[in-house]
């Protein structure tokens, strides 16, 4: 797609009817924000590369970082694709255990030592505790109390779960993050800066020391940065602090199919193969969605963060919400207004 | 109001019956299977009870589905113990989690115990800070101390303390072993071995460990095949795991279950295991029995100092355990698995739950409480009923028992047979009348004035005229098991007649079914089952012999040396009280399969021809199925938490059919109606049709006459279950020698349809069959040839063979516990 300018040092605003959007139809998105989502902190509306609608509430504004919770896990989707593409990373069939060495396997492992990158995107290796008679979910918990989370990690793939079965995992992720470490010798956050936010000018996030591994500062009101484990790695599976200006950013950055300005980040068929459409409706790190002729792509997370992407119509939204238990699907936003806001 | 007055029942087969019920007493409801009573007593007076009760919380507004009486009144509160609620509990369910012991341990470890450093291992102060490296520990939620928690369980056996282990040495023994050689020593069926040579056709020459890891992975992993959660692929681990569970089979030690090498059966995470309590982790309390728990927590206070908190919770604590040593259940542990319980422990541990709640004002329907109990145990129960009762609740006891009747205060006989011939009242008020009343069966059979059947051919297994000898003659022939160690059993040696009846006797938990299911049946499995793989005649029945069926429960190991004389007999069956089947479309006719003979005749009907239709269409699970609810005839309505109610499908009307199905009638009744009829009816109906009633007609014989054709299984109790699984064995009308093994086989029989259990035992053993019945029944115990009677206690006080010999023998023997009882 041919763009008149690239938004790497400044998003540039423009008028909703002149990239074809209905702006009364957007007036209605803010009432509807108002009256029933009131745990969004932040939204952008891109069309065409330039936001026709951005707000910010609760004494937000556009220079603020969020704590995006899984939205972190498409970053971390994006990272391991552009490690494949510079060679890093053979290919998305490589064991994740070839990448830990150190880790002492017992000779009936042979599940746990199957288990592919592959398998950790797309939510389908093994993990242990979701079986269905027990309440099953994820220790999150239990995971920051540990002193080695990596090893806890590997140590409860495999055990009972089946490979193949969509189970969505939050620790399988991080050990993505791991991954990117051993294959690239820096800590996710720091490839992060150096081959995915520098050029496409997101704000480079600095180290943050880890006072402790406390509720708050792991999932809470601490968590600042983007966070990483006792061990130093960048958390994989949440923990990424951005603004809502950056969000969009990344969506537009998929929009493009991974070109920006004349460099191509990420390359383009790291992203097809990222959002192409499947029976669990989960790409790597992406929710598929195809409804109403619609095909769209979205990073998401606790508390109703959202990056959304709808190729077919050069839209990016991205919401930052506080995060909370439970929350209103975003959808309704996108069903009642955002789409029917679209002038062919 | 003094009574539960209900007017007009007229639910099922009840003949528009008035009643009153006096509360806060003792009743008992009792009458021959299937005269009316459980529909009296669960599904009127329990479903009322509660459907008032949750419509006065404002929880569901009255659904009413079925025209079950004119009025009720004077109803409260109701609370069930059912069998079949609580035979299906699930592995993960144990003694203390069902009485919520544990998560009380569980918020006295969070709150008061003392962590253990993660660095060095120093109990570290109260500030959580480790004296010796720094280091500051955080508390734990009580879930960290909870094997069923994802946060507390370990994370190596998911809190089950064991774990399924597949022996790579011994599965491959050699590096140059191939795939083949592989499946040739597990030992597949040529169903299976076909599907792997076909699936991993490149691969069956290669050496095992040179396959590459993803296909080993499936061969023994199996992969996952759809969205939905069960299907998984064929594979090694899913064929062991049915062999273990339903064959019991040996497998040579390649898949064993293993004590968890991480918690070592402790089950919980490494976190819980770091927080003790007088030195003591939460999973070593749980591996305690109920004595030395209740002896270490007594002496807590002395070692800890607890906050008021802490005391308080320790208090109620140790009242519960007393209240379970006083219900004798002192000798289990709290990480005993349920369904690894007797009946009789089962009984006494939903009792004392109920018990231990002290409410009062309720009404407590009792299901057969004294299933599984020996004589000399019921007493305990009966004043756990009484006491149930003392505490100003009214408890209605759904039971056939003798000592039970005998207890009750107020009795309802509701008959005076089965069926069409049942559902009225035929008596009503005290004992003494009853034992009066001709009209009532039981009072007839109670009185002595009804007979119990005396056996055709009694048998006369000599003890060689010594009954301390404790020889078998020579001349009889014998299955003999030597040194069997199985659970709790002592080194047992012990010989069991053939062509005889022979009982096993003991109170609960004496290892009666540690000897017979879990020792003789594996056995004569593992016997048979060879046979039959290497193409030789026999017969291996026991329910089911799909190794496709799996389950996580406990798999018993059976030890014993050896058994002999299985050369005697031409095969075996096992007619157990497990449940046919958890699946609401499986019924008795589809069971004992005349299902399909039945939709046959339907589709050879001229309507039928017409439309095409074919005997497929006649089936609610495929074609003929209503296609708004899919067949289920019902709709189902979670309320949240446990409670659910049911309701009938708005199109089919619960008829679970289409129209196009319903439209095709034979002998003016369609597939519907004949799913409606009860098992007499239908052996009238297709009285032209040997093909379809032989097995019915046995059903009839057996008391089970009542019984609906289409009854869903999973609504059976066991012990009907067990007599249909019986019918459809004895219907298939083999050549003799066959030995039948029952579990209590008396569940849910009135003394009237007892007398019938035991002529049709004694026919079996007259056409040169054996039989082994585990029964506690004295009537069953008195009719037998000869008795093993194991004992003397339960649990570890028990294994051992205290008696044995003819019923009269052990009327004389002085070691015996159940010849005191024999008639």
């Amino acid at each position: 797609m041919k763009r008149d300018y690239w938004p790497t040092e400044e998003w540039r605003t423009a008028d909703p009817a002149s990239v074809g959007m209905d702006p009364g139809k957007l007036s209605d998105l803010e009432l509807m924000v108002k009256s029933q989502y009131p745990n969004i902190n932040g939204i952008a509306v891109v069309r065409s590369g330039y936001i026709v609608f951005e707000r910010y509430y609760h004494d937000h504004g556009p220079l603020d970082t969020h704590n995006v919770a899984s939205v972190t896990k498409s970053f971390i989707s994006a990272l391991i694709g552009i490690a494949i593409d510079a060679r890093l990373i053979k290919s998305v069939d490589q064991k994740v255990l070839s990448f830990f060495p150190e880790y002492v396997l017992d000779a009936s492992d042979i599940q746990k030592r199957t288990i592919t990158i592959r398998h950790l995107l797309t939510m389908t290796a093994p993990i242990a505790w979701k079986k269905e008679d027990t309440t099953g979910y994820e220790p999150l918990d239990r995971l920051r109390r540990q002193r080695n989370w990596v090893m806890f990690i590997i140590n409860i793939l495999g055990r009972n779960g089946q490979t193949g079965r969509f189970q969505y995992s939050t620790v399988g992720t991080h050990l993505l993050s791991a991954i990117i470490t051993h294959a690239t010798g820096l800590c996710a956050r720091e490839f992060a800066n150096e081959r995915l936010f520098r050029p496409i000018g997101i704000n480079e996030i600095p180290d943050h020391e880890m006072k402790s591994f406390l509720l708050d500062d792991v999932f809470g009101k601490n968590v600042s940065g983007w966070i990483k484990d006792p061990q130093g790695y960048t958390t994989g599976g949440w923990g990424l602090t951005i603004t809502v200006r950056d969000m969009a950013r990344f969506g537009f950055l998929y929009l493009n199919r991974g070109k920006w300005e004349d460099n191509q980040i990420v390359s383009k068929g790291w992203i097809d193969e990222s959002t192409a459409m499947n029976s669990n409706k989960y790409g790597y790190l992406w929710w598929l969605r195809d409804e109403g002729g619609i095909f769209s792509y979205s990073a998401l997370g606790a508390g109703g963060n959202v990056i959304c992407c709808i190729p077919g119509k050069d839209l990016v939204v991205a919401i930052a919400s506080k995060v909370v238990m439970k929350t209103r699907d975003r959808w309704p936003l996108f069903e009642k207004c955002i789409i029917p806001a679209l002038i062919e | 109001m003094k009574n539960i007055i209900i007017k007009g029942a007229r639910l099922h087969n009840l003949k528009n019956i008035d009643i009153a019920i006096p509360k806060n007493e003792l009743v008992v409801a009792t009458g021959i299977s299937g005269s009316g009573k459980s529909s009296l007593v669960f599904d009127i007076i329990f479903e009322e009870g509660r459907r008032q009760y949750l419509q006065s919380l404002g929880i569901l507004a009255g659904i009413e589905e079925e025209d079950k009486f004119d009025s009720i009144s004077g109803i409260g509160p109701t609370i069930a113990v059912q069998q079949n609620i609580i035979r299906q509990s699930s592995p993960r369910s144990t003694v203390g989690s069902r009485t919520n012991i544990l998560n009380m341990l569980a918020v006295l470890f969070a709150g008061e115990g003392r962590i253990a450093c993660s660095y060095c291992g120093t109990p570290v102060g109260d500030d959580l800070t480790c004296g010796k490296c720094g280091n500051i520990e955080e508390r734990f939620p009580a879930s960290y101390f909870s094997y069923n928690n994802p946060n507390g369980m370990c994370i190596k056996c998911s809190g089950r303390g064991a774990y399924f282990e597949i022996d790579m040495q011994k599965l491959v023994p050699e590096d140059s072993t191939t795939l083949q050689q592989v499946l040739d020593a597990v030992g597949l069926t040529p169903g299976y071995m076909r599907l792997f040579q076909r699936h991993y056709f490149n691969y069956l020459a290669t050496p095992f460990y040179e396959i590459p890891d993803e296909v080993k992975e499936e061969i023994i992993y199996g992969h996952n095949l759809s969205k939905s959660r069960e299907k998984q692929s064929s594979c090694l681990t899913k064929i062991f795991q049915g062999r273990l569970h339903w064959h019991g089979e040996d497998t040579s030690g390649i898949y064993t279950w293993s004590v968890c090498s991480e918690c070592h059966g402790y089950r919980i995470g490494e976190e819980a295991r770091r927080v003790l309590l007088a030195g003591k982790h939460i999973g070593e309390l749980g591996k305690m029995t109920i004595h030395e728990l209740q002896a270490f927590l007594d002496d807590l206070p002395e070692k800890e100092t607890l906050l008021p908190f802490g005391h308080n919770l320790l208090k109620e604590i140790l009242r519960k355990t007393s209240q379970l040593i006083k219900s004798r259940l002192g000798h289990l542990s709290l990480y005993r698995e349920m369904p690894t319980l007797s009946g009789g422990e089962i009984q006494r541990l939903f009792l004392n739950s109920h018990l231990d709640s002290r409410m009062d004002s309720l009404i407590y329907i009792l299901d057969e409480p004294t299933v599984g109990l020996h004589e000399s145990e019921k007493t305990e129960l009966l004043k756990s009923i009484n006491d149930l009762k003392e505490l100003g609740n009214t408890v209605i006891v759904v039971e056939h028992d003798r000592n039970v009747i005998e207890m009750a205060e107020h009795i309802i006989d509701i008959g005076p047979k089965a069926g069409i011939e049942g559902g009225q009242v035929t008596y009503q008020g005290d004992l003494k009348g009853l034992l009066q009343c001709n009209e009532s069966i039981t009072g007839q059979y109670l009185s002595g004035k009804a007979i119990m059947p005396v056996r055709s051919r009694c048998q006369i297994i000599g003890l060689n005229e010594q009954i301390n000898k404790k020889t078998i003659d020579k001349a009889t022939p014998c299955l003999t098991i030597r040194h069997a160690r199985t659970n709790n059993l002592k080194d047992v040696t012990v010989s069991f007649p053939l062509g005889v009846l022979v009982g096993i006797a003991g109170v609960s938990g004496s290892g009666k079914s540690s000897l017979v299911s879990d020792t003789l049946v594996p056995l004569l499995r593992g016997y048979f089952h060879d046979r039959w793989e290497n193409g030789r005649t026999g017969v291996v029945e026991n329910g089911n012999d799909d190794e496709d069926e799996s389950d996580e429960s406990m798999v018993v190991e059976a030890i014993s040396d050896k058994l002999e004389g299985v050369e005697h007999i031409s095969g075996f069956a096992e007619v157990s009280q497990a449940p046919i089947g958890r699946n609401m479309n499986s019924n008795p006719v589809s069971y004992i399969g005349i299902w399909d003979k039945i939709r046959k005749v339907f589709a050879a009907q001229t309507e039928a021809i017409q439309q095409n239709l074919s005997a497929g269409h006649f089936s609610f699970n495929s074609k003929g199925a209503c296609s708004v609810c899919g067949g289920s005839g019902r709709e189902t309505l979670w309320l949240g938490g446990n409670l659910k109610i049911d309701t009938i499908c708005k199109e089919c009307h619960g008829k679970r059919f289409n129209d196009e199905a319903l439209s095709v009638r034979y002998k003016d009744k369609n597939i519907f109606d004949v799913l409606e009829m009860s098992v007499s009816e239908s052996v009238r109906f297709f009285a032209d049709k040997p093909g379809i009633i032989s097995t019915l007609k046995v059903m009839e014989r057996i008391g089970m006459g009542y019984i609906k054709l289409g009854q869903p299984t999973p609504t059976l109790s066991g012990g009907e279950a067990q007599r249909v699984k019986l019918a459809k064995e004895i219907g298939k009308r083999r050549k003799g020698n066959i030995l039948y093994v029952m579990d209590e086989p008396t569940t849910g029989l009135s003394l009237y349809d007892t007398a019938k259990l035991i002529q049709l035992l004694d026919e079996l053993i007259t056409k040169g069959n054996s039989v082994i019945v585990i029964e506690h029944d004295p009537v069953v115990l008195s009719s037998c040839d000869y008795i093993i009677e194991l004992g003397p206690g339960g649990g570890v006080e028990g294994g051992r063979l205290i008696a044995e010999g003819s019923p009269q023998a052990l009327k004389e023997n002085q070691k015996s516990i159940t010849g005191r009882y024999l008639q």
